[in-house]
């Protein structure tokens, strides 16, 4: 095990970082996926790409972990995409919901 | 070093048939995946469980592992170190136990598969050998809500996956110091570019995604970037109104209750949510509560207050339903 230490400062331009755009061969690179495989995910909606035009997108750089996810997803629990689509919108569903359920306890002053 | 019993963290009998310990990994890694599962330990026993299956749906290297459990139920304790059984670098990134790694060696970088077609699911789609970029990585980073909207500065321990100089798959602690500005929101994805794992071949360096989490808070929860805090009150400050000390993150402020404020009534206090451009705001709800107890002439009080408000039917949108 070695060791090196990074101090990194985020600036505030940083948080809203709307300006790194991947193109489709970028992204597939990026991720290590086939072109027609990121079609299909952009096609069961699981990443959406801003179109540039009728044929050219480009993607926010933020759809990486969500790419990264699903495939671990696929791999780790054997799902095809269309099971990874559904485990990630109700992961997603889930995750609002507990938000909620959190939000009203307090509320109400349950917890 | 701790002896694994791989059949017993499956479930799976000694004799389980391939079939069967597929079956078992799959209902353990759904409950334990860390994308899914909320238990405590998931990530350690999702590692634990694909270590297991990765030995038991390996016909080869349940035979090796087999010989080793039978010598040491026979008394043997001692394991042979090191047959080297090649390992994909993403294999080794899933970082195996030194139980295992002593069993079936430390995972050389390369191309052959020795884990189960199971593993290798989409692993065609899941690209190697062209891209010389580094790994881009991904940390959850969960926060405290003063954290989020005061900047706040973090030491992360991130677990690197790196090639040593003979090309030998090993992990590297990198400790990065971030700094946070203020005003981080829930699933926010921050982009640190470069911090990711090393390039091979004089390729770039990968980036590392932090996700910003927001850990409960005991009086306000979130909703966006609103702040949402119960406000209670007596029902004469509700009443009459009243100026009452509100806390919010960034210390209290004075807040006017109008007169007549019934429970439920929402109050906004602009700009002393979460974020930047726009700030969000925190939402007073109000409740009304009551002393436990009354004294006598409270209790006189309330009685005088019952007969000038006898009109008053508090229940009256009970009755629309009946």
């Amino acid at each position: 095990m070695s060791k090196d230490i990074t101090t990194v400062i985020i600036d505030e331009h940083q948080l809203h970082e709307s300006g790194v755009w991947l193109s489709l061969n970028d992204l597939c690179e990026r991720c290590g996926l086939k072109q027609t495989l990121v079609v299909e995910l952009v096609e069961l909606g699981l990443i959406a790409p801003e179109t540039v035009t009728a044929d050219r997108w480009q993607f926010q750089v933020s759809v990486v972990p969500t790419l990264h996810q699903a495939v671990r997803l696929k791999r780790e629990l054997d799902l095809d995409w269309q099971g990874v689509a559904v485990a990630m919108d109700l992961l997603e569903e889930l995750q609002a919901l507990r938000q909620q359920v959190h939000s009203l306890e307090r509320q109400l002053g349950v917890r | 070093m701790e002896f694994k019993d791989y059949y017993k963290v499956l479930g799976v009998a000694d004799k389980a048939t391939q079939a069967e310990v597929k079956q078992a990994y799959r209902k353990l890694a759904r409950k334990y995946h860390p994308d899914v599962s909320k238990e405590k330990d998931a990530e350690a026993k999702f590692k634990e469980v694909g270590e297991a299956y990765e030995v038991l749906s390996d016909a080869e290297k349940r035979a090796e592992y087999d010989q080793i459990r039978a010598l040491r139920a026979a008394g043997g304790g001692r394991h042979s170190a090191g047959t080297g059984a090649g390992m994909s670098d993403d294999e080794a990134s899933r970082q195996f136990s030194d139980f295992f790694r002593s069993v079936f060696g430390g995972g050389m970088a390369g191309e052959g598969m020795a884990g189960s077609g199971f593993r290798q699911a989409g692993a065609s789609d899941w690209g190697r050998s062209f891209s010389h970029r580094g790994q881009d990585m991904h940390h959850r980073l969960a926060l405290f809500l003063e954290e989020a909207v005061q900047g706040v500065q973090r030491t992360l321990k991130l677990d690197m996956p790196a090639a040593d100089s003979r090309g030998q798959m090993v992990h590297k602690t990198k400790t990065l110091n971030v700094k946070i500005p203020a005003g981080v929101v829930a699933g926010q994805r921050i982009r640190l570019a470069g911090q990711g794992g090393p390039g091979h071949s004089g390729g770039a360096a990968g980036d590392l995604f932090l996700e910003i989490e927001l850990a409960p808070h005991p009086l306000f929860a979130v909703d966006g970037r609103d702040l949402l805090l119960t406000l209670p009150l007596a029902p004469w400050e509700a009443a009459l109104g009243a100026k009452v000390e509100v806390p919010t993150l960034t210390g209290s402020v004075n807040l006017t209750i109008p007169k007549g404020s019934v429970a439920g009534k929402k109050l906004r206090l602009k700009g002393r949510g979460l974020g930047r451009n726009p700030t969000g705001d925190l939402i007073v709800t109000v409740q009304v509560t009551l002393p436990a107890h009354h004294s006598t002439r409270s209790e006189a009080l309330y009685r005088e207050l019952a007969e000038a408000e006898a009109g008053f039917n508090p229940r009256k949108s009970l009755e629309k339903g009946l």
